[in-house]
């Protein structure tokens, strides 16, 4: 049975919560509920500072770069941000052929991800001075 | 030699895993090349996910029918449902790409079809219902 499995783990960058959800398993049309639903609980706490962490992601089809596309305009809207990584190459393919690389902001590996998110916030501190 | 392998699921989503696995094993027994397997099982993944969502509005328990007819340097695949027709012609001749752009939720599944298979026609016929044939050379 090809399924999804989903685990969050909460970093602190600097004062902010980051969550990291990793992604494992099969993302398609019948999975897609149950990513939508974690990220749906994680909007509902206001908390838009996500990055997906895809190194067990075995394969995604076009419902699951759907709701990634959704999720990462519900983030911008309320200027949080939101990175993928660790994609395979099978499922980097995926992203690529369908224009999602030219979307997404993707990182080979998670700390590069949470570096990201820190310069983020010094970006945000120099434009209230 | 010709070969014609068929399966009949009914629409749900669960089956998705099943379909795909159905063509990975035709692939591997076929010895294609692994970026051929990967681009025809999601090429089925969604079409039969179109089928599901378009066609039977996500309706459970209605027919779909996904044909291989497997020749020396080609291949077919034939998904047969009984639901809603639409006007396929119009989304492959859309620019895709360009709607893509602005972040639309659905489309990418066409995209992907269109990108890993070299012919898509779709057709509709009174008996057996609505067709889409993709095709792809070895």
């Amino acid at each position: 049975m090809s399924k999804l499995t989903i685990n969050v783990r909460s970093h602190m960058v600097k004062d902010q919560e980051v969550q990291v959800v990793n992604v494992g398993g099969f993302l398609d049309a019948h999975t897609v509920p149950q990513l939508e639903n974690t990220l749906n609980a994680f909007f509902k706490i206001e908390q838009y500072r996500i990055i997906l962490n895809m190194v067990d992601l075995q394969y995604i089809s076009s419902a699951g770069l759907g709701l990634l596309v959704v999720a990462k305009d519900e983030i911008e809207k309320k200027k949080g941000c939101f990175f993928i990584v660790n994609l395979s190459t099978g499922v980097y393919k995926v992203f690529d052929i369908s224009g999602c690389t030219k979307i997404f902001q993707i990182f080979e590996k998670e700390s590069d991800a949470l570096n990201k998110i820190e310069k983020f916030k010094f970006e945000e501190e120099d434009d209230k001075e | 030699m010709k070969k014609t392998i068929e399966i009949k699921i009914y629409s749900d989503f669960i089956y998705l895993a099943y379909v795909r696995r159905f063509v990975e094993s035709i692939g591997r027994e076929e010895v294609w090349d692994n970026d051929v397997i990967e681009q025809v099982v999601i090429s089925v993944d969604e079409a039969v996910t179109n089928v599901m969502e378009h066609a039977y509005e996500c309706k459970q328990g209605c027919p779909v029918k996904i044909s291989f007819v497997i020749e020396a340097d080609k291949f077919s695949v034939y998904i047969v449902d009984r639901g809603k027709s639409f006007d396929f012609r119009r989304v492959l001749i859309d620019d895709i790409e360009k709607k893509l752009e602005e972040r639309l939720r659905r489309g990418r599944g066409t995209l992907i079809m269109k990108k890993f298979m070299d012919t898509l026609e779709y057709s509709v016929n009174e008996g057996e219902g609505n067709v889409l044939k993709m095709v792809k050379h070895l």
